[in-house]
């Protein structure tokens, strides 16, 4: 079975449709054989009964050659002599139409099966000319003629009978019954009328010919009983129409003569007129009967022929039809089915783009439309699916480009670090300006930045990196260790050399429990770092004025007041000496610079105001680079320059001194006191800071402060004495520690200021340091090496007069020079400062002991100085 | 939670010793030098430990590689002032585990160890 199942389609309907047109066509072929046959059978019926209907015309002719022979012979000759010859002549010609019937019959055919009979009858035909002589030469008796009459007729019925008697119509073979019952009816009136005839020629019959008559009159009515009980209505009728009359009475009275057999009182002529005349009758009948048979036959065969015909070509038609339609529908349901394998086939191969077209409206067509239906609602999915597909692509390329797009414009370094320490291939653009290379991509990012970063920072971020990606080190404790967190690069670029300031984070991106990338952020902070740089610049700018005003608050104005204007000048001259002196030697201009510049600085220095000190200390280093090369008329300019800044702060300060001033004339008394208190806290200050620079621990005493009542006008010079006194003993006055311990001293100095009460005419200040005082063998030696005095003369000086030696201008001990002392300007400013106030001065001092200097200042001073002041604030 | 505080400085002892005084941890030594720390680690096996790196004679580095021999499950915080970022990099390859510059407040201390105890929870 399951062979059957797995067949292709058109194997299965041929499995089922050849069978069938085979049982069809063999039906067919039975029915056509069948239908044949009807029709060959009444075709031979119809042949037969012609050729039957020849005998029994034969038969007729015979029964009445019979009778008359008969007659003839129980005459002796005298009557029917005629007669007999003219029958003959009739027979004889029946019997040739006969055989003409014959030669005209389908031998082979219809009658082949009859021809041993055929024969027969042929023989029997031929042996009337003997019987015939035998009869006229009255050789055989009357039982004779009437046996050799008989015996031919009945050959020839029953050659009838077995002619026509082979129908499968019933209604015809009922009719061949009855017509046969008639001839044989018919044959008995015929004997019987041969009987009749020779009883009625010789007038008598015995007992054996009665009996013999009796009996076929009886089979007669016997016969003709057969007949009316199956004879059809037609053939009653023609009985009943054509055998009656005078002449069947008359018959059936001389047949009551013969019966009674007395007297035969008719002539036998007569009986044989009237009884030919009934039997003539008869003979109507049976032509009456044979002609409807044959027409039936003939009907009957023609009807069978057309029928056969008929069924042939309505065959034929109906199966070129059946088959038209079956070929018709059988391929289009292959067809159908081809198409649904081929559409189904291309549908598993993934083509949707065409539809089935199925145009029948059979299942197979709601299949295709079904298919149809499935294959749009694939597309409408498929189309879903691309156009989710296509958004999604389409979200990315955005995505993309997005971050192209922030990549490409963000100011920040961007990248990726993987697990190999190798940098992304997408990295912003800023990458490339910072670092100012193209090489990114792919570079291990310890080897890029090897040429940018110092070895132990490499180092450092090469370890750094593993810990990184090491999943069990905490992110916050690694990067607290970045060592390239703010780095400084150098980068190159167009070749030019830059360096640059950056800051490098690293943020881990995990996925699972993985760290796959670094993110490396870049950001460029050189601006900012400058930025930082300048703003911390600026604030020093701004606590330098700041200081500048709490040094103007903290210093006697007079004081700065003086210095600014002394200094203004001095820095003025510098400049007009140069637009004066410019052919002289520029070296001799920068020592006389330097000079100036040094005596300001220390100046600056004893009044604390560190911002001037700071600032000529600035020049004197830029002079000294100077003055050990050659130098031009453009190297000066950048001493001017700097001289020219100075100036400026002069200034900046005098502005805001003259605010300061404006306060204190406001407050006038108030101002002197401040003054006179500052004064002593500038000179501790000086002290102070001296000691402390040159590491010389000094103590400072300010002895009788309320005493201190020094003019404002001398106020600043005679603090600048002080300082310069100061500046002295810090530096020449005071020993070192090691040579103070040897000599019993105290490892701290001292300095001593001290007012006497004051009188009416002058104040008494006393000057006086536990230095070493003065070595006169050692400022000999200098006055010598200066070229002050001749060694003779220093030989010859008393001490009183040597010691004066240091007031000379220009001298100094020193062989060192800084900001305080050495420059050989002390002592000689200390006397013309006094002698500038109008003022008297006397110096003590003891070699290793101390050193002593008092001071008779004067009250009333001279007021030209006034003036100069206003002059300096003015400007 | 067992502490070893390592600090050749005792300011910084007590400093680490007071901020800490409030979690559940409890200081089973201090040491003044790398030599008198790797004692108490092989005596008391401490869980953590606050390393400093520059001590006299055994440096905190070469501390580090013997506590590690002996105890190498002692999770290692180094505090210390040097801002060389290398070293610190070097402690961490030899098995620290946390790191915090001086000075140190309470804050950057507790968060520090709160951040060194999570690791260890979740392993």
């Amino acid at each position: 079975m399951k062979v059957l199942y797995d067949l292709p389609i058109r194997i299965k309907f041929a499995v089922v449709l050849v069978p069938l047109i085979v049982i069809i066509i063999a039906f067919d072929y039975l029915q056509i054989k069948h239908n044949y046959l009807d029709y060959s059978d009444a075709e031979r019926l119809n042949e037969a009964l012609l050729l039957g209907i020849e005998i029994n015309h034969v038969v007729h002719q015979l029964q009445k050659e019979r009778s008359i022979s008969m007659g003839f012979y129980s005459t002796d000759g005298y009557d029917f002599e005629e007669e007999l010859k003219i029958q003959v002549s009739h027979t004889d010609s029946t019997i040739d139409e006969f055989y003409n019937e014959l030669s005209r019959g389908d031998v082979d055919g219809a009658l082949a099966r009859h021809m041993d009979d055929i024969a027969l009858l042929r023989t029997k035909f031929g042996s009337l000319n003997d019987i015939r002589e035998k009869v006229v030469g009255h050789q055989l008796d009357v039982n004779q003629i009437l046996q050799y009459y008989s015996d031919i007729n009945d050959e020839s019925l029953n050659m009838v009978d077995q002619l026509i008697n082979e129908t499968r119509d019933k209604e015809i073979a009922q009719q061949v019954h009855a017509l046969i019952y008639f001839l044989k009816a018919k044959e008995r009136a015929s004997i019987e009328r041969a009987i009749g005839t020779k009883a009625f020629s010789t007038k008598q019959m015995d007992d054996e010919l009665y009996s013999q008559f009796a009996a076929l009159v009886a089979e007669q009515n016997s016969y003709l009983d057969a007949f009316r009980v199956i004879a059809d209505e037609s053939s009653h009728q023609a009985f009943e129409r054509l055998v009656t009359g005078h002449d069947v009475n008359e018959v059936d009275r001389l047949r009551d003569l013969i019966h009674l057999r007395e007297s035969f009182g008719a002539d036998a002529s007569y009986w044989y007129d009237v009884a030919t005349s009934k039997i003539n009758a008869y003979k109507k009948v049976e032509n009456n009967i044979s002609q409807r048979l044959l027409t039936r036959t003939d009907y009957l065969a023609r009807t069978a022929f057309r029928k056969f015909w008929t069924f042939i070509v309505l065959d034929i038609l109906i199966g070129v039809i059946a088959f038209y339609l079956m070929s018709i529908i059988v391929t289009n349901l292959l067809t159908n089915v081809g198409i649904l394998e081929r559409f189904t086939k291309r549908i598993s191969k993934g083509d949707l783009s065409k539809k089935v077209s199925i145009a029948t409206k059979d299942e197979i067509g709601q299949y295709a439309k079904t298919f149809n239906v499935m294959v749009d609602e694939i597309n409408k999915s498929h189309n879903i699916l691309k156009k989710e597909r296509d958004k999604a692509k389409f979200l990315y390329n955005n995505i993309y480009r997005v971050s192209l797009v922030v990549f490409k414009n963000i100011h920040q370094g961007i990248f990726l670090l993987d697990r190999k320490y190798k940098m992304s291939k997408l990295y912003s653009s800023a990458m490339e300006e910072i670092f100012g290379s193209e090489k990114i991509a792919g570079e291990n990012f310890a080897n890029f930045m090897r040429p940018l970063i110092i070895p132990r920072d490499l180092e450092a971020l090469e370890m750094f990196m593993k810990h990184l990606f090491n999943e069990d080190m905490d992110e916050d404790v690694v990067n607290q260790l970045n060592p390239i967190e703010q780095v400084k690069i150098y980068s190159e670029k167009d070749g030019v050399v830059t360096t640059k300031f950056i800051r490098v984070n690293f943020t881990r991106i995990w996925r699972k429990n993985r760290i796959v990338n670094v993110m490396v952020t870049v950001s460029d902070e050189t601006e900012s770092i400058l930025l930082q740089k300048h703003l911390e610049e600026s604030e020093k700018r701004k606590k330098q004025e700041t200081e500048q005003v709490l040094s103007i608050l903290k210093i006697d104005p007079s004081l700065i007041r003086g210095f600014l204007y002394n200094a203004k000048r001095t820095l003025r001259s510098i400049s007009e000496r140069y637009e004066t002196d410019k052919e002289s030697n520029l070296q001799e201009l920068l020592n006389f610079t330097f000079e100036t510049v040094h005596s300001l600085k220390s100046n600056a220095v004893v009044i604390g105001l560190d911002i001037m000190s700071e600032k000529f200390h600035e020049i004197e280093n830029v002079i000294s680079d100077l003055q050990n090369r050659d130098i031009t008329g453009k190297d000066f300019l950048t001493v001017l320059y700097e001289i020219d800044d100075a100036d400026k702060i002069i200034d900046d300060m005098s502005s805001m001194l003259k605010k300061v001033a404006d306060i204190y004339r406001k407050y006038p008394s108030g101002g002197h006191v401040v003054s006179n208190i500052m004064l002593i806290d500038t000179l501790e200050r000086a002290v102070k800071t001296l000691s402390e620079k040159m590491e010389k621990p000094v103590d400072f005493f300010f002895k009788n402060e309320a005493n201190l009542v020094i003019p404002n006008e001398h106020i600043e010079t005679f603090k600048d004495v002080m300082i310069q006194l100061i500046r002295n003993t810090m530096h020449h006055g005071i020993e070192s520690k090691d040579i103070r311990v040897l000599g019993g001293k105290l490892i701290r100095g001292s300095v001593v200021v001290e007012l006497d009460s004051p009188s009416e005419e002058l104040i008494k200040i006393t000057y006086k340091d536990d230095g070493r005082g003065l070595d006169l063998t050692e400022i000999k030696g200098k006055a010598v090496e200066h070229g002050y005095v001749t060694q003779y003369e220093a030989d010859q000086l008393p001490d009183e007069e040597a010691a004066k030696l240091i007031f000379k201008n220009g001298f100094t001990t020193s062989d060192t020079v800084n900001e305080h002392a050495g420059r050989g300007q002390g002592m000689s400013a200390v006397k013309n400062l006094i002698e500038g106030m109008g003022a008297y001065f006397e110096m003590q001092f003891e070699q290793g002991k101390y050193f002593k200097l008092t001071i008779d200042l004067p009250y009333s001073g001279e007021q030209n100085l006034e003036s100069d002041e206003h002059e300096v604030i003015d400007s | 939670m067992r502490l070893l505080i390592v600090d050749d400085s005792s300011i910084m002892r007590r400093i680490i010793e007071k901020h800490l005084n409030e979690y559940e941890i409890e200081i089973i030594g201090m040491a003044a030098d790398g030599n008198e720390a790797v004692d108490l680690v092989k005596k008391k096996k401490p869980d953590v430990i606050t390393l400093d790196i520059t001590m006299p004679g055994m440096d905190g580095l070469a501390c580090l590689d013997e506590i590690m021999k002996i105890h190498p499950k002692a999770k290692v915080m180094i505090i210390t002032a040097l801002a060389d970022k290398l070293t610190g990099l070097r402690a961490l390859d030899k098995g620290a585990r946390g790191f915090l510059y001086k000075p140190v407040n309470a804050g950057d201390l507790a968060k520090a160890f709160d951040r060194l105890l999570k690791r260890n929870e979740n392993k």
